[in-house]
Formats: structure tokens, C-alpha cells, sequence
């Protein structure tokens, strides 16, 4: 009796523990939030949002909170990935666990190829599209066969970022206008400060991929040359030995600030709030960094110049403005779309893009609000303010749009070619041979088209 | 007669069959976690290794084409083999003879060893991503307290770039010594307090002193015990990377690189405005070629071990 009841229990506890197990494997099906807000009664349908954006939390957070208060049906959770947040995304779909909304940071035709995103015509109207100007339909950016599946917000611009105090101190008048003044100044503020702790130039080689397409791409759309022929549609990666070689030499002459090849941007930027730091590029964020309130508070003078040229001080290629052009999109799989739409529509509405950009947290592009939207007050805007001299939306490439690639991708080999551990020639002929051979078979096998612009003018 | 006898091995074979039901019944819950956790992914890896497979499109069979491309085409693959040589071999012979001398002196008579014993395997049980990003400040090329106190105590005049092309894979050793003596500590501890006391006494009367006691007397009790720490470290070292991917992320130019860092990536790619797609079909090919790097390795150890044993 009593070895039996030990068996039923043995028995009752497998079961229980199997049950337990196959239900912690199982995909939990994805339900509709209900949420009870302020205590109210009724229930909510929870809306989920994801960015990778950590610098706009603030005012991000306060306008949410403003939003759930006033709905009555709908609660909207918004959730940061400040780390891998694109594969983050990426997974989420795989395991069904996508959020309904989410920050689109590639172009939409990757996200359309992936079934990711849901079409948001439906939703637009005559006088919302109005609002968008030229920024509606940028083919493959937001608008994939005819679909739009996101919308413009904001816009990055891409300067150089210098010490005044430095730049005087070590006898130097003006910010540079050339790359190769770049290098004279950084090293003349190396040669003066280096006892201080004080060096001329810095970037954040820890992430080749952050210093690829946001200093060294930056400074060769601004003088015009892009990796990527758009005229032949084929890639061309010698042309980027002038933009590398300014970095390659400061690096090789101990000009730039120590431990470059272990900084990330963060940080540089306190190193740069301290003083320690003559000059680097980097994009519109910074002076909500180094504001009074922001991350880091900058203890000296510092000012903003456009991006020099590369052996002229007037070049006339444009920076390329990223996240122009593409913002918010909702989920192929959400079961609510039409509330998702609902608060994409109020984050992108005139008031709200208003606040954004006379907070200082972002340069809105969307032209309605740009008309009406005050300068932010703080020390940068004005010359990271968007120009139509100095930058442009870059048509999409195809490694922008799904292009696999064998071996090192180009931002791990200019990282390498700075750091000398890869010649200048051979690593940029390698990436010349490799990304066209991933272009052909991409286009052979119907993954990315091939983009020609036969009359394309990096000026214009 | 015949029925009674029946009857009884009826009842034999149900109770024989209710006692394996019993059995696999407690077994089906560690089972079901085995097939989902280890079976299935295993599985899923093998497939894809014959495929090309970014995670959305439908995976197109290639056949051989990942493992070519792997021995023919990535040399950044088989650098990544040699750094993880480095790294394992530099963290090896410091780890344990390290670990083996802090367990003698834990042993000895010492006050305040409880203290001491907790401090060296505190790192054990911290975060391995926190504890590198402790390290990736200390060892901060410019104002890392590393470099301040070395130059304080004048033993350099120049900062050292500890997360430089010479320098990086030496950091990421130290960093992965700090983070596993104290584990091994341990191993080597429970063992010195299982060599009898009688021993100790043999060898005294016999007129051996500190060294010869400890190489002749000590070490052989230790073997096994010197043999289980020994495979474990060489399995940690073939496949840690989580410190490395805080402290330098495989860099600089890839001097840090190690194998199991190299697969991570081509799972998960770092993405950027250029999109890095997944390579889950080629990253399973590689998955394959380093378990059986990382199994050929241990398998080696463990002949060489157990012929040593014989001899």
C-alpha cells in the first residue's frame, strides 16, 4: 500500500514535471494585452513598441505617459534595445514575439523581403501624405512596390565637432576646412597638449561599423565618392584610399587620442566634455550630449563646422541624412494595427515633432513641422541644422538592402586598413572583388536589384 | 500448479513493467528538455550546414559550398583557430599552476584564509559581461587606473594601449585568468585536503623537504584531480569568448577574434545602416568545424592523460 502510493506520487510528479517542461517550451500565443490603466475598470488592449533610441528617453517616455492618460483603449508599452537592437527585431520575429510597433532603422525594402512590415496606405489620407513633401515614397527607403510601410520623422546630420579652447590654445584660429588641415591641426594640438593629456583627433574604432557609415562614408559623400558606383551599378571600393588615408596617417603618427582602437563613442564623448579632445566627427546628437542637462555636460567652448573636403575647402557632395525618410512601422504580425497606427500617427503629429525638435533631441525632417518648429536653443544646432548645400538623402545601395557578403565586411576592413594590420590596396581591392561577386549572385538569384542611376551627381 | 505459476510471472511482469514505467516516467521531463535543448538544436545545425539560410528567405540546399568556402575561402575563420590557440595556451599556464599555489597556500596554516579564500573566488560568481566591463575601465589606455598606478609607481613611463593590436589578446588573457583561478582554486583545494596526513609524515621521517614532498608525495595523489582541472580549462578556453566580446569585441582588427566569437557573428552579425545579413547556414558549417576542433582537442588531452596514467 504504502510502495504504492509512493508510485502514484512518483508518477503524479513526472506528469506534473513533463506538463511543466512542455509548457515552458511552448510558444506562449500572443495575446491581446488588457491592461487596467489608473485603476480604471476598463480594459485596455496594450500596444508594444520597440526602439534602439536611448538618447530621445526622455521626452519619449513623458509623451507616452500623456497618450495612455488620455486613451481610453489603448495602453502603449514602449521597450529600449540600446544593444543589437536590428537583430533583436530580427529574432523577435522568428519566435512570434514581434512587438506591434517598432523603430525602423534599415531601409523598408529589407524589412518588405522579410515579411516584416504591414503596408500603411490604408491608413493615409490626402492631407497626411501632404505633410511629407518630397520625403513620401522614396523608392525601397519607405515605399517598396508602389507600399509605403514607413514614414519620415527625423534626420541625422553628419559635422565635425572641435574644441574652441584647444584650437586657440594651440595656436590655431579657425576649424579646419580640409581633411589635410585635420591632420596638420590635429597634430600641431597633439605636439602642444600631449604633456597635458590633451591629443588633436579621436574616433571610436571599438565599433568599425558606427565609424564606417557614420564617419568615414560621411566624409566621402560630403567630397562626393561613395564605395558604390551608382552610374555603372557596380562597387568601386579604391575610391575610398583618399578618405581613409587622413585617419590611416593620424593613426600611424600617435596623433589621435590613446587607446583609439578600444574607444567606443561614449566614451569619447566624456573624454571630449573634459577637454581632452581637439576634434572629431560624429552626428546630430552630440549637442543634446554636452548640453547643460545632458550626458555629458562639456566643461569648455565647442562649435560645429561642416565636414572638410578632401584636398578643396569647398566640396560639393552632401552628407547623406540617415533615418531620413523612415521612421515607425507596424508589425506584419499585429493583431491591432489600427490602434498601432493610431500612435505612430500621434508620435509623428506637428505638436509632438515640434517638442521633439525645439527640445533639441532630434533635426525633424518632415516638412510641415519644420515650418513651424523654433530652432532648439543650445550650442551646435545651428550648424547641424539640415542644409540642402550640405546634405542629402544617399539613394539606397544594395548592401543597405540584403546584400551577404563573404568575409570581413567593409567597415571591419577600413577599421583594419587605419590600424595598419590590413595594406590599403589589397584590403580595398578584396571588398572591390567580394561585394560585386555578392551583387551578381544577389541579382541572379532575385535578392537585391542592381542599382544604376545613370545621370546620378552626388551635388545634387 | 501451472495456473499459480503463471499467475506469479504475470505478476512478476507487472511489476517489472511498472517499475520501468515508474522510470521513464521521472526521466520524461529531463528527456523532453534534452530533445528540445540539445537534440533539436544539434539537429538544426547539421541540416542548415548544407544550406544557405539568412533566417527568412526559404533555405536553398547548397551541398558542400559552406565547408569549401570555409577551408578555401575565410582566412579570418582560421585566424580567428590561432588567436583562440593564444588565448587558451597564454590562460592555461598561468591559470593553473596559479590556482595549484593559492590552494597550497589556503591549505597551510593562514589567518583569515576563509577571507582570502572568498576574495580569490568572488570572480567566479560575478557576471562574466560586468566583470569585463569593470576591466574594459581599469585597463582604459588614457585614465585607466591600470596605467595610473603602474606610472605612479614608475614602472612605466607611457601609458600602456592595453587594447591594442600587440597588447589586446594579452589583456583579455589577464582578464580571463582573474576570472577563473579561483574556480580552480577550488578543484585543487578539495584535493590537497584528501591527501592523508600519514603521507605527510612518511616523507618527513624519510627526509623529504617542502618541494620534494610536494612533487613526489602531493602531486601524484592529485593527478586526477590535476587531470579534471586540466580539461576543464582547456574546454573554457576553447570556447570563452563572452569576455572578449565586451572588453574588445574581437578587435582590434581582429586580434582578439576567437572561434566561438566568430560563429556568435555570423549568427548575429553587428548590423549598422549597411545591413550585415545573418549566415545561419554557413554559420552552422562553422559551428560544426570548431565543436570538432574544440572535441578533437579535449579527445587528444584526455589519450595523452590516460596513457600518462597507465605508464
Amino acid at each position: 500500500m504504502k510502495g504504492n502510493r509512493k508510485k502514484i506520487a512518483c508518477l503524479s510528479m513526472g506528469i506534473v514535471l513533463s506538463v511543466l517542461a512542455s509548457a515552458g517550451c511552448s510558444n506562449t500565443p500572443k495575446t491581446e494585452g488588457t491592461v487596467t490603466a489608473g485603476g480604471s475598470s476598463a480594459a485596455k488592449t496594450t500596444i508594444t513598441l520597440w526602439t534602439g533610441q536611448r538618447a530621445d528617453y526622455v521626452i519619449r517616455e513623458k509623451k507616452l505617459a500623456a497618450y495612455n492618460e488620455a486613451s481610453e483603449d489603448t495602453e502603449v508599452e514602449m521597450q529600449i534595445y540600446t544593444e543589437d537592437y536590428a537583430t533583436t527585431v530580427e529574432l523577435s520575429f522568428t519566435s512570434n514575439q514581434a512587438p506591434d510597433i517598432f523603430q525602423v532603422v534599415n531601409n523598408a525594402k529589407y524589412y518588405v523581403d522579410r515579411g516584416m512590415l504591414l503596408p500603411l496606405d490604408e491608413f493615409l489620407t490626402e492631407s497626411e501624405i501632404a505633410r511629407y513633401g518630397d520625403l513620401f515614397g522614396i523608392d525601397q527607403v519607405n515605399m517598396v512596390d508602389g507600399k509605403t510601410y514607413t514614414l519620415a520623422e527625423r534626420g541625422i546630420t553628419y559635422r565635425l565637432i572641435y574644441n574652441k579652447d584647444i584650437l586657440e590654445a594651440a595656436g590655431i584660429s579657425a576649424p579646419p576646412k580640409t581633411m589635410e588641415q585635420v591632420y596638420e591641426y590635429s597634430k600641431q594640438i597633439t605636439e602642444w597638449g600631449k604633456d597635458q593629456g590633451i591629443y588633436g583627433f579621436a574616433i571610436h574604432l571599438k565599433v568599425p561599423a558606427s565609424v564606417g557609415e557614420r564617419v568615414i562614408d560621411q566624409v566621402g559623400f560630403r567630397n562626393g565618392i561613395s564605395a558604390y558606383n551608382y552610374k555603372e551599378g557596380k562597387y568601386d571600393y579604391s575610391v575610398m584610399k583618399e578618405v581613409l588615408e587622413p585617419f590611416k596617417k593620424m593613426y600611424e603618427e600617435g596623433i589621435m587620442f590613446p587607446g583609439v582602437e578600444g574607444l567606443e563613442i561614449d566614451p569619447l564623448r566624456t573624454q571630449f566634455a573634459a577637454g581632452k579632445i581637439g576634434m572629431y566627427l560624429y552626428g546630430s546628437w552630440e549637442p543634446a550630449i554636452y548640453a547643460e542637462d545632458g550626458q555629458f555636460p562639456a566643461e569648455n567652448n565647442w562649435g560645429v563646422c561642416t565636414i572638410p573636403g578632401i584636398n578643396t575647402e569647398a566640396p560639393t557632395g552632401k552628407t547623406d541624412i540617415k533615418n531620413a525618410g523612415k521612421s515607425w512601422g507596424i508589425s506584419s504580425t499585429s493583431k491591432n494595427p489600427e490602434k498601432a497606427w493610431d500612435y505612430i500617427k500621434y508620435m509623428l503629429s506637428d505638436d509632438y515633432m515640434k517638442e521633439y525638435h525645439e527640445e533639441g533631441y532630434g533635426i525633424v525632417v518632415i516638412p510641415a513641422v519644420a515650418e513651424i518648429a523654433k530652432a532648439p536653443d543650445m550650442v551646435g544646432m545651428d550648424e547641424f541644422a539640415m542644409s540642402t548645400d550640405l546634405d542629402r538623402i544617399w539613394p539606397v545601395r544594395p548592401d543597405t538592402t540584403g546584400l551577404s557578403v563573404e568575409g570581413k565586411n567593409a567597415y571591419d576592413t577600413y577599421a583594419a586598413i587605419i590600424l595598419g594590420a590590413v595594406d590599403m590596396e589589397q584590403g580595398l581591392s578584396e571588398l572591390t572583388d567580394r561585394y560585386n561577386v555578392a551583387l551578381d549572385k544577389a541579382e541572379r538569384d532575385g535578392i537585391t536589384e542592381r542599382v544604376i542611376i545613370a545621370d546620378f551627381d552626388a551635388s545634387k | 500448479m501451472n495456473t499459480d505459476l503463471n499467475f506469479r510471472k504475470k505478476q512478476k511482469r507487472i511489476r517489472i513493467v511498472k517499475s520501468t514505467l515508474v522510470t521513464y516516467m521521472m526521466l520524461l521531463p529531463c528527456l523532453i528538455i534534452l530533445v528540445f535543448f540539445v537534440v533539436y538544436p544539434l539537429l538544426w545545425v547539421l541540416r542548415y550546414a548544407f544550406f544557405e539560410y539568412d533566417g527568412f528567405r526559404t533555405a536553398k540546399f547548397t551541398g558542400m559550398d559552406n565547408f569549401i568556402r570555409l577551408f578555401t575561402r575565410d582566412a579570418d575563420y582560421w585566424k580567428s583557430v590561432g588567436n583562440t590557440a593564444i588565448y587558451a595556451i597564454g590562460k592555461l599556464i598561468i591559470t593553473v599552476p596559479l590556482s595549484f599555489m593559492l590552494a597550497l597556500l589556503f591549505n597551510s596554516r593562514l589567518r583569515m584564509k576563509s577571507l582570502f579564500k572568498a576574495v580569490v573566488f568572488m570572480p567566479t560568481v560575478i557576471s562574466t559581461a560586468v566583470m569585463s566591463m569593470i576591466f574594459y575601465f581599469m585597463f582604459n589606455s588614457y585614465n585607466g587606473i591600470v596605467n595610473q598606478l603602474l606610472m605612479k609607481a614608475s614602472l612605466i613611463a607611457q601609458p600602456i594601449e592595453w587594447f591594442g593590436r600587440d597588447t589586446a589578446m594579452l589583456t583579455a588573457i589577464l582578464v580571463a585568468i582573474w576570472g577563473a583561478v579561483g574556480n580552480y582554486m577550488i578543484y585543487f583545494l578539495s584535493g590537497l585536503q584528501t591527501v592523508p596526513e600519514e603521507l605527510y609524515e612518511v616523507a618527513k621521517l624519510d627526509g623529504a623537504n617542502y618541494f620534494q614532498t610536494l612533487l613526489y608525495v602531493v602531486l601524484p595523489v592529485l593527478g586526477p584531480v590535476l587531470q579534471t582541472v586540466l580539461m576543464l580549462a582547456i574546454i573554457t578556453s576553447l570556447k570563452g569568448f563572452e569576455s572578449i566580446m565586451v572588453l574588445t569585441g574581437g578587435g582590434p582588427a581582429g586580434a582578439t577574434d576567437v572561434m566561438y566569437l566568430y560563429v556568435y557573428r555570423t549568427f548575429f552579425p553587428m548590423q549598422g545602416e549597411a545591413t550585415f545579413i545573418p549566415q545561419y547556414g554557413y554559420g552552422s558549417a562553422v559551428a560544426i568545424v570548431t565543436a570538432l576542433i574544440a572535441g578533437a582537442v579535449t579527445v587528444v588531452y584526455l589519450r595523452a592523460s590516460s596513457k600518462m596514467d597507465s605508464e
